[in-house]
């Protein structure tokens, strides 16, 4: 990061989180220094080297204490007057500074930290999140765990799936299954019906013979989200759903082994939609019903983004993304399947065991 | 608290708990202060971290991203919600409002809907709920507004509104107070067993589920009588004392409560308790954080007042954990008839002699009740004072 500075005249570096990670938005705070804030901070980094975390809310002085070394971080109610502050110190000149993640702070902290950093360089996210989108060694380890997790979940959620159950909770009681597994998060979409037009988070609607329930599972494993995407029937099936099902994943399977390093994202995404094409889908690859086929997977950088057409990011070894074609058929609804996979020295690793099939439940 | 990624629990709009008279009710008292501040129109904004206004004008819950409900001086109500077309349908079971729509890049939909509010002429459009409206949405709103007129902060007659509590609302709370109860006893029952926090706060966080809540959050120590923090990592050694905080949601309404888990005698949770119970029959409408403070110190020595709740004895508690406004160091923070707030109070000791209790009580110009105990407190409901 100090030399993307240095190649980009930049005497400090300003990165901002709101206090929610997400899988696929990126984190900048947490990918400079891993810290997950509970509420709105700042990771500073002055390319003399000097570092500062400041983070809300104060109560959380002995947390951000024990995480880094003394000295290194602040804890209030007020990051930005704390910035303010520290800023005296770093003597960087208005072009010399930039801020990366300001969209997601209160529109109220933004506009207090563009006054004091008037002129700062705003277009620096691309270049900050590029100069590094392989995950380390602790996040891939990290990583292993979450798939392992989301695994775990999913066979709870075949112990648990069963005409009667409201789906939030399913849903909750997944989460805390995989909470017990070591999950410290979950992004966990499941909904039910016979037809899906998408899937969506959790309603109160009991699950109901007949239904195909969708769902992906999205633990985080200190702070490494994972996924993984699939598709259950709730009694038999009706006769197109196993057919149409092994389309879509031949389709995930046609982009996970385009994956390797040295390729664009789009590549990825042109496989998937060529297998849909070629079964006469093409209209269900454009928006409305197809936006992405898959993304990266934070909470700290999302590199290398979203398995999209439009996206030319090239691929390195030890990415991590999520393919997934989860795709809207009018026979069917939506259906899902996606494996988490990292990109190796010449292909891809998925990181789940036992990757996405048609699943029955009895009902 | 930590935010979640993605709410789970039941948020299903259910009238049986919260039926259409109640919002038309809220809708209306809006629409006065609308009509007060000169403006011709509302937007209210919520995202999945804060959005306490949205909810108690529409039930809404968002949880994919930032949603607003636009509000006409007359008329039906739109909301605008993250997710894509396909997710309508499953938003649509969120809240009373009919009119719902994608909200798609904010500023195409918003200046849509502006386009026939303002037919007339320049409008004035209020903000409800901007506190944690983040900067990209921000702009786009402002974008949008900025050719037909202009924008206006109500944040502060509009909460004064929301905090004031309906006796459904009380009820709800009550509830809430219930869930948190049992969780907290639960909590209290794993970690005296010798568990960890983590393993305590999952069997809590079961329970509250259990019992019909829709979200759990909780900080717990994270060394023995360390103040409650983030949970962080897969590592659950046992500590005492056990510092936590708890709070339990239920039909969109928070609760929330510090226990401390020591084995007895345990000096500072005694003196953390007598410092509560003389700060509790203080709080009558009218009564000063300045004065809470004042009844709580004679109470405590040879422990201090807890850095944690040092700065902020209490706030406003509801449709948000945190109602404004948040009393923080302002010694002229006055409790107001007629809302419910927790408070806090806290004995700091050498090395881990430390505790922190808390109680949620609801402030009427009749008394103050207290709707969430903490153990060793009289039970519900016990009228402390009178109207001062």
């Amino acid at each position: 990061m100090l030399r993307c500075m240095a190649a980009n005249g930049l005497e400090l570096l300003i990165t901002c989180s709101n206090g929610l990670q997400m899988p696929d938005r990126p984190d900048p705070v947490v990918h400079l220094c891993g810290y997950r804030s509970v509420g709105e901070s700042f990771a500073v980094l002055c390319r003399s080297g000097g570092a500062k975390l400041i983070v809300s809310p104060a109560a959380d002085a002995e947390r951000v204490a024990a995480w880094g070394s003394p000295g290194a971080s602040i804890a209030t109610d007020d990051i930005v007057a704390a910035l303010g502050q520290e800023s005296k110190g770093y003597n960087a000149n208005a072009g010399g500074v930039a801020i990366v993640g300001i969209d997601a702070l209160p529109h109220g902290m933004a506009e207090q930290l563009l006054a004091i950093y008037e002129g700062a360089v705003l277009s620096f996210d691309g270049a900050f999140y590029k100069s590094n989108g392989r995950k380390t060694s602790a996040e891939i380890a990290r990583a292993r765990r979450a798939a392992a997790i989301a695994e775990q979940g999913l066979e709870r959620l075949f112990e648990l799936a069963r005409p009667g159950i409201r789906e939030c909770d399913l849903a909750v009681e997944l989460n805390s299954h995989m909470k017990s597994q070591g999950a410290d998060d979950n992004f966990l979409m499941l909904c039910a019906s016979p037809h899906n037009p998408a899937v969506m988070p959790s309603s109160n609607r009991k699950i109901e013979a007949g239904d195909v329930l969708i769902t992906e599972l999205t633990p985080s494993y200190e702070g490494q989200f994972v996924q993984i995407c699939r598709t259950v029937a709730i009694g038999p099936p009706r006769a197109e759903l196993p057919e149409k099902y092994d389309l879509v994943l031949r389709a995930m399977w046609a982009g996970i082994e385009t994956i390797r390093p040295g390729i664009p994202m789009s590549q990825v995404c042109a496989a998937i939609d060529a297998v849909l094409v070629a079964a006469g889908y093409a209209e269900y690859c454009r928006p409305p019903h197809m936006r992405r086929r898959g993304h990266g997977l934070g909470s700290g950088s999302v590199a290398p983004g979203d398995v999209a057409a439009n996206n030319d990011t090239i691929l390195e070894e030890d990415m991590i993304f999520v393919v997934h074609p989860n795709q809207y058929l009018p026979e069917t609804g939506y259906l899902m399947c996606g494996e988490p996979v990292r990109v190796t020295a010449t292909g891809a690793e998925t990181l789940s065991r036992k990757t996405a099939a048609f699943a029955t439940l009895a009902p | 608290m930590r935010n979640t990624a993605l709410l789970t629990g039941p948020y299903d709009w259910d009238p049986a708990l919260l039926p259409l008279s109640e919002f038309e009710e809220r809708l209306a008292a809006v629409r006065r202060v609308l009509a007060m501040q000169g403006a011709t129109a509302l937007l209210v904004h919520g995202n999945s971290i804060e959005h306490g206004a949205l909810a108690y004008l529409t039930g809404f819950t968002p949880k994919l991203g930032p949603a607003f409900a636009l509000v006409p001086r007359d008329g039906p109500i739109r909301i605008l919600a993250s997710g894509g077309s396909g997710m309508i349908g499953s938003a649509k079971l969120l809240t009373w409002v009919e009119d719902i729509q994608p909200l798609g890049n904010l500023r195409n939909p918003l200046s849509e809907w502006l386009g026939n509010i303002a037919r007339d002429g320049r409008a004035v459009i209020g903000l409800w709920g901007g506190i944690k409206l983040a900067q990209r949405p921000y702009i786009a709103t402002a974008v949008a507004i900025q050719p037909i007129g202009t924008m206006i902060d109500l944040d502060e007659p509009l909460d004064a509104l929301r905090r004031r509590k309906s006796l459904l609302e009380l009820k709800l709370l009550r509830e809430s107070c219930r869930s948190l109860t049992i969780a907290g006893d639960v909590f209290e029952r794993i970690a005296s067993d010798g568990s960890g926090p983590r393993a305590a706060a999952l069997a809590a966080e079961r329970a509250a589920y259990a019992h019909g809540a829709q979200d759990f959050r909780i900080l717990a120590s994270a060394r023995s009588g360390g103040p409650p923090l983030a949970l962080d990592g897969p590592a659950d050694l046992h500590i005492a004392p056990l510092l936590a905080c708890l709070a339990v949601r239920f039909a969109g309404y928070w609760s929330e409560g510090f226990v401390t888990v020591a084995a007895p005698p345990d000096r500072a949770l005694v003196r953390a308790e007598a410092a509560l119970k003389a700060m509790l029959r203080e709080a009558g409408p009218g009564a000063t954080a300045g004065d809470l403070r004042r009844a709580a110190a004679p109470h405590l020595p040879p422990y201090k007042f807890h850095p944690m709740v040092d700065s902020t004895i209490g706030n406003g508690i509801g449709l948000s954990l945190e109602e404004s406004p948040i009393p923080s160091r302002n010694e002229n923070f006055q409790l107001e008839a007629d809302c419910v707030y927790t408070l806090r109070c806290g004995a700091m000791g050498e090395g881990s002699d430390n505790a922190i209790v808390s109680a949620m009580v609801a402030v009427s110009e009749a008394g103050t009740n207290i709707i969430w105990p903490s153990k060793n407190y009289p039970a519900d409901p016990e009228i402390l004072r009178g109207s001062r």
